[in-house]
């Protein structure tokens, strides 16, 4: 039996559009030397908002305290290097584990709850983790931060480079695989249950399913890309500060995702990019007013374009093609 | 002697002061095709809540099979066999009707575990869903979503849900309500089609699906157990008449009897 492309059971197909994304992410490498190193934050946040995805659009956890996993990673990450070992796979895979284990732990607790309960304390914990930080200075360095990192040319033989190409292309590895990852685990009959979950927790309850377990699954996951996220930003910038636990760092990841349509992966990968960037060139337009403008667009997109700028993108392109064939 | 599937003894459920549930002894045989009937607030919703474990009794006993069930979850009991389906649809409103069985098939297989094969993969369960939503005349609507189609359509879902569960002892709470007059002849045939050892207790207002369906039937009265008995002789019973009927009642439910 053929099922529809957009079916939640199918979801393993890869689209023809996306070989284009990851096309354009390399040429970045090659086109724009001198800005990789901006290059590489932009695709750091890509990564931690596709976290966000995880949680949020499969899920339906409405969470504000992934940058406790960005934030976790980031210092496991530094911790890690500053202890001595400079090997960077294996270490921010270690840091990224560090992060998976406080979601398993904070999990059950937490994904108790839903709507705003769930989001007042998930924020209560980002801002226990950032104060906790803050005061423990001989371990986080505190307002100073940690960054006497240093890190084991890449696979032995990649120097990491001032103008940032190595570091570049090693994000875009470390994406690319995550995001072959997580989209497996998302077709599977595990993303399908999740879902389930995010339509009607409890039906899937009174179908017999573990909703709390999978819940739990899913945010561990979750936190785990969100803590390679923070490992790499470490990483790159050879130094972590206070910010990787910030608030403001949870909202961007959520405004790039919303930006770019939540729920179907790409949207990570569609609005970080645009949101830096008119971020940017917003702030050279006008330094003091251009807040303005990221509001308006968000208002714009969400409140207009339903689903993001992926959403929009899909309407606009089955109007050109005509609609999608069902069956 | 037949082999009791489910025995519910002294249920009580109050809510503050009300009583809606009063020391209800409820035993059902394996195969069992049992109606309960009674006026509205009479408690038959409740106590399916209580049975399938959304609601907590305040006194009294379940059992499924002789194992004392009474302190299982919801989810539990559904893995134990013990399965319902809601009065006013409760599915996946965004997911299409194949999903919505699918994600109940996937369940009762035990596969969502499993983080790593494509749902597409699974071959063997799609059609297993797919079968299910053709069996209940659905397969021209398998892949729109539920908030597109009619609501005597998602009443069809409901149920296909509760065959994918495979249950032992299934609770239907109102299946015909909301189910346009034309298909009800659908939802008939696909009870009518339920394995012979599922016990099955079916909420239902319309005799007429009670007379064809059930061969015993239990009357509810505020909260309590009236009676119990084959169908014509509680559609015949004065008291039952009297206390649950009413005047009108009467005159309509003579008007059936007499087809008997």
């Amino acid at each position: 039996m053929t099922l529809p492309r957009e079916s939640i059971l199918s979801r393993h197909r890869i689209g023809a559009l996306e070989p284009v994304w990851w096309l354009l992410a390399l040429l970045v490498y090659f086109v724009f030397p001198k800005h990789l190193a901006i290059a590489s934050s932009v695709l750091i946040m890509a990564m931690f908002a596709l976290s966000f995805d995880v949680v949020l659009g499969y899920a339906g956890i409405l969470t504000l305290g992934n940058a406790v996993f960005f934030g976790v990673g980031a210092y496991a990450a530094a911790w890690i290097s500053i202890a001595g070992w400079h090997e960077a796979i294996t270490g921010a895979f270690a840091a990224a584990v560090v992060s998976a284990l406080a979601a398993g732990a904070l999990g059950p607790f937490v994904l108790r709850l839903t709507g705003l309960p769930l989001i007042m304390v998930t924020l209560g914990i980002g801002v226990i983790f950032f104060e906790a930080a803050n005061k423990a200075a001989w371990l986080t360095g505190g307002d100073d931060g940690l960054s006497n990192i240093v890190l084991s040319p890449l696979l032995g033989w990649f120097r990491w480079s001032l103008s940032g190409g190595t570091a570049y292309l090693y994000v875009l590895v470390w994406l690319g695989l995550l995001f072959a990852l997580i989209r497996r685990v998302m077709a599977s009959p595990f993303g399908v249950a999740l879902q389930g979950i995010r339509e009607n927790a409890d039906r899937m309850r009174l179908i017999g399913a573990p909703v709390l377990r999978h819940l739990v699954v899913s945010y561990v996951i979750s936190a785990f890309v969100a803590g390679i996220a923070g490992a790499l930003w470490t990483q790159t910038n050879a130094f972590v500060g206070l910010g990787v636990f910030s608030l403001d760092r949870a909202i961007d990841g959520l405004v790039m995702l919303a930006l770019g349509g939540v729920g179907g992966l790409y949207g990570g990968l569609i609005g970080a990019p645009v949101y830096m960037l008119l971020k940017h060139f917003s702030q050279e337009w006008n330094p003091h007013y251009w807040m303005f403008l990221i509001g308006g667009l968000l208002i714009f997109v969400v409140r207009l374009g339903r689903g993001g700028i992926l959403g929009v993108l899909g309407r606009v392109l089955s109007q050109w093609l005509g609609p999608r064939p069902v069956s | 002697m037949s082999v009791v599937a489910l025995a519910a003894k002294g249920l009580t459920k109050r809510f503050g002061g009300l009583i809606v549930n009063h020391n209800i002894d409820l035993v059902l045989a394996r195969g069992a095709r049992r109606a309960l009937i009674g006026p509205n607030g009479a408690g038959k919703t409740t106590l399916v809540g209580l049975l399938s474990g959304a609601i907590r009794a305040n006194a009294g006993t379940i059992a499924l099979f002789g194992d004392d069930i009474t302190r299982d979850n919801p989810a539990r009991r559904v893995k134990r066999g013990l399965v319902r389906t809601f009065q006013v649809s409760n599915l996946f409103m965004q997911l299409s009707i194949l999903e919505n069985i699918f994600l109940a098939v996937s369940e009762q297989a035990g596969v969502t575990r499993d983080l790593w094969r494509p749902t597409a993969k699974r071959g063997a369960l799609i059609e297993c869903a797919d079968a299910i939503v053709e069996g209940l005349g659905l397969g021209s609507d398998r892949h729109r979503r539920i908030a597109e189609i009619a609501y005597g359509r998602q009443r069809l879902v409901e149920i296909g849900i509760a065959l994918a569960l495979q249950p032992k002892v299934l609770l239907l709470d109102e299946p015909a309500a909301g189910i346009p007059t034309g298909d009800v002849g659908i939802l008939l045939r696909a009870m009518e089609a339920l394995p012979p050892d599922i016990a099955i207790l079916l909420i239902e207002h319309d005799m007429q699906i009670v007379r064809r369906f059930a061969t015993e039937v239990t009357v509810m009265v505020q909260g309590r157990v009236l009676a119990t008995g084959a169908p014509a002789d509680i559609m015949t019973s004065a008291e039952i008449r009297s206390v649950y009927l009413g005047a009108a009642g009467q005159a309509r439910f003579g008007l059936t009897a007499d087809h008997a």
